[in-house]
């Protein structure tokens, strides 16, 4: 890590270095400006549902109450003198909701009773036209944005998600990078950003809660997830009693070597007063896939506290180590107005368009799964799963993530109705954590949830063990999937109302899932396998999030606000989810100085 | 989308509004052509500086504070918001009224904005975008000399035939000294006198004068004002091409 990152701090630094022995332009009004900014910022959260995942072996739980109680300084010094600056951003968080205690030497510890946290925001140095005019170049910790949706950006990928606060979505942690950029003319320029060391995405604490879903499979081979969801429903029957759960799940972050730097280039200028741009970025996904599943069994008998003749023997418990993958992504973003009704009347102004595409082509991703030696429906030896089910262990692992290429893409419109109303409308095709081919284009599913529709003495018959007590290792007549497209389509539907003489915002934004659900499982009438899809307009399919807020800026730096975050859907969909965290109600406060 | 990505946007609308028109109707009648110079006079300057203070001032409420500094060169405009805390450091660009941009710092990031923001009001001003844009009136309205002193005429503006104006008349006050306008009273079109406006302090480098303040008063509002104080002016200074660019915006 030092020796990536200090070979990417001597070229910024070299570039630095060589500026200073041009002709300096410093100028006689030049001199060193000092600017303080700040805020203090307050959110107090409830969630009001109870939001839970797994069975009573392996349950994970988001009770109601306070969810987030977290009070922010943020302090900011830019420095300027002439054509360089220097930025420095810093927040400090204390969060009052205070967390799992381990002893009673906890209660002597300020940080355990009153967690708090030291974030650096931005700490970056920049300079502009260095050696030649047009040319700026900034080295640290910064955030570099590209992307013209309202924050949902497929072609904004130099910077990793930072997804702790749903209301705050779109937002971005920053990270240590070297951006150069080249302005030909003031209209058109040429960037390039290496990233030298990867950061993966910070999730929401929610997003723990994806571990207890054992059932949604990653494999892309369909044929294959069947045949795992008949084993796991026989192995967790009440016959051998030894259900699967994840036990722990491991990001294994890249190293730092020269081979893992990111690295993007873009191209922007304006033609015949829209702006256009083309990017090229090479890194990786900042969202975890598993490439190795290793499974050992545990013995002691479990029972259901609220049922008691619900009883398992043990549990499969299995480690999980996630990667991720790496990608290239081919970007174009256009922006500006078209006024498609200026011919019935002069009052009628332009509507604002944003159109961002990524085409991304994925690094084709493996999952290993071992195991100890494993007595359950019979005996397995230690080692490698049988993926090919030829009675020797090994053989092709199965892919969680296809090398096939993918789009990614957000259309947008936004116009101002008179004084007081404004709409965003926006159409995005796969949102952030959504990653692999699979849509109306190609055909590609994530499983949402998954289990047998077959009892557990005809799962096993039908789909796991022979008479001859061989595996049969094909689950077709068994399994049942929940399926949704890997890459989903959303409508983003947003509208404000201002009140008061501007003072009051009433925001009402929407997201709805226009994709719904497929359920996938064998007919016996039929025969075959078959699918039946449920849309955005059933209950099966609806999944959806309102989030109406309420804010009054008082001037002078105040502003007080009050609203929502409704998610909406069964537990199988996208905002459903437990991991998606549950609705909550929010009131936050801030002051800036 | 958060609050102050949403007042970038109406930033953005309240700098479009600020822009001049500087097309000019010729003059056929003697209160057009004391209309026509009053347009004249306001248009002179190739460039400009400003730094305002502005205060906003409901009745029965505390002062709101906006700081602003403007430039200007031709139709090009670039706004830096510097009050209050929560705006600060925003960004505005208006290359022409079909394109321009905002800088959000919160966001660290340009955004383009569609016209029809200009429809939207401004951090609740009592200047409407019309009334900030409105730096040339001859090629929408005409005028009469409803009377005159010995050191103004008093017009009576009315829009031009076919033409839609946000007011239906105006009645300008107009110094003869300087040929710059001292008083604008805004009337609906039920005739009544819904704000007025005064610019005073009227301070000159050459000949391009400027007021050193603005104040609108909404008479629909109670009384309710703004006063926008001029703290530093600089005029016909050499300002690069690059000022006016999304680069100088912060991308």
């Amino acid at each position: 890590m030092i020796r990536t990152s200090a070979r990417a701090s001597l070229i910024a630094f070299s570039l630095l270095a060589a500026s200073s022995f041009l002709p300096a332009e410093a100028r006689a009004d030049d001199e060193l400006k000092l600017e303080w900014t700040g805020r203090i910022q307050t959110d107090l959260r409830f969630r009001v549902e109870d939001k839970s995942i797994g069975e009573f072996y392996n349950k994970l739980d988001l009770a109601p109450g306070v969810e987030r109680n977290q009070n922010v300084f943020n302090l900011q010094l830019k420095s300027t003198f002439g054509r360089f600056r220097g930025v420095a951003s810093v927040d400090l968080m204390l969060n009052g909701v205070t967390g799992k205690l381990d002893g009673l030497g906890d209660l002597s510890t300020y940080q355990k009773i009153q967690p708090f946290s030291f974030e650096p925001q931005a700490l970056y140095i920049e300079g502009k036209d260095l050696i030649i005019k047009g040319l700026d170049l900034r080295i640290g910790h910064q955030i570099v944005s590209w992307g013209v949706a309202d924050q949902f950006n497929p072609t904004n990928n130099l910077n990793a998600d930072d997804l702790r606060d749903p209301l705050l979505f779109g937002r971005q942690q920053a990270n240590f990078m070297v951006k150069l950029d080249y302005w030909v003319t003031k209209s058109l320029s040429l960037s390039g950003v290496l990233v030298p060391i990867f950061k993966p995405a910070l999730l929401p604490y929610s997003a723990a809660l994806g571990v207890g879903a054992v059932d949604r499979l990653p494999f892309t081979d369909a044929a294959f997830r069947h045949r795992i969801e008949a084993e796991n429903a026989t192995s967790g029957s009440a016959q051998i009693g030894f259900p699967t759960i994840v036990s722990t799940a491991t990001p294994i972050i890249p190293p730092p070597t020269p081979e893992n730097m990111q690295g993007a280039f873009r191209i922007a200028g304006t033609i015949a007063d829209q702006d256009v741009s083309l990017s090229y970025y090479n890194g990786r996904t900042d969202f975890p896939q598993p490439f190795l599943n290793h499974t050992r069994q545990t013995a002691g008998v479990q029972c259901d506290p609220n049922d008691k003749t619900r009883c398992v023997k043990g549990v499969l418990q299995t480690d999980v180590s996630l990667a991720y993958p790496k990608m290239h992504v081919y970007g174009l973003n256009a922006t500006g107005e078209v006024n498609p009704f200026k011919w019935i009347s002069d009052k009628i102004h332009g509507i604002g368009y944003r159109v961002e595409a990524a085409l991304i082509v994925p690094q084709r991703t493996t999952l290993q799964l071992t195991q100890d030696a494993l007595n359950v429906a019979i005996p397995l030896p230690a080692g490698e799963y049988d993926y090919d089910n030829n009675g020797k262990p090994g053989g092709p692992q199965p892919a969680v993530v296809d090398a096939t290429a993918f789009l990614k893409w957000t259309v947008g419109l936004d116009y101002a109705f008179g004084d007081h109303v404004y709409l965003n409308v926006q159409w995005v095709h796969g949102l952030a954590d959504e990653f692999g081919a699979g849509d109306f284009l190609h055909e590609g599913y994530s499983v949402r949830q998954s289990g047998v529709t077959t009892t557990d003495a005809q799962t096993r018959a039908r789909c796991v063990l022979s008479p001859q007590l061989t595996l049969i290792g094909d689950g077709t007549k068994c399994a049942r999937e929940v399926l949704a497209p890997k890459l989903g389509d959303y409508a983003v539907i947003g509208a404000d109302f201002k009140f008061l003489d501007d003072a009051m915002l009433l925001r009402l934004f929407t997201l709805w899932s226009m994709s719904g659900i497929t359920i996938d499982e064998w007919s016996d009438t039929a025969q075959k396998r078959t699918q039946k899809h449920y849309g955005l307009f059933t209950s099966q399919g609806f999944s959806a999030v309102i989030f109406p807020e309420l804010d009054y800026n008082f001037g002078n730096g105040l502003e007080l606000g009050a609203g929502a975050l409704i998610e909406l859907g069964k537990d199988y969909t996208k905002f459903g989810d437990p991991a998606a965290g549950g609705s909550t109600v929010f009131t936050r406060g801030k002051f800036s100085f | 989308m958060t609050r102050s990505f949403r007042s970038g946007l109406l930033l953005a609308a309240s700098a479009l509004a600020l822009m001049t028109h500087g097309t000019s109707a010729r003059a056929d009648a003697p209160g057009d052509k004391v209309l026509t110079a009053m347009d004249g006079a306001l248009n002179r300057a190739k460039t400009q500086y400003f730094e305002y203070d502005v205060i906003n001032q409901e009745p029965g409420k505390g002062e709101r504070k906006l700081g602003l500094q403007v430039r200007l060169k031709g139709d090009k405009r670039f706004t830096e918001f510097t009050a209050p805390a929560d705006m600060k450091g925003t960004k505005i660009l208006i290359m022409s009224p079909t394109q321009m941009y905002v800088f959000l710092p919160a966001f660290g990031k340009v955004r383009r904005i569609a016209s029809s923001v200009s429809d939207q009001g401004f951090m609740g001003m009592t200047f409407s975008q019309d009334d900030l844009a409105s730096q040339a009136y001859n090629a929408t309205y005409e005028a009469k000399i409803g009377s005159e002193t010995p050191t103004e005429y008093h017009l009576v503006v009315t829009p031009k035939a076919g033409q839609t104006t946000p007011y239906a008349k105006m009645e300008i006050t107009v110094g003869k000294e300087k040929m710059l306008p001292s008083e604008i009273k805004y009337f609906n079109a039920a005739g009544t006198n819904v704000k007025t406006e005064t610019r005073t302090g009227y301070t000159c480098e050459g000949n391009v004068c400027v007021p050193s303040e603005l104040k609108m008063v909404d008479n629909t509002k109670g009384g309710a004002s703004t006063k926008m104080i001029r703290t530093k002016w600089k005029v016909n200074e050499e300002m690069s091409d690059d000022l006016f660019s999304k680069r100088a915006l912060g991308e």
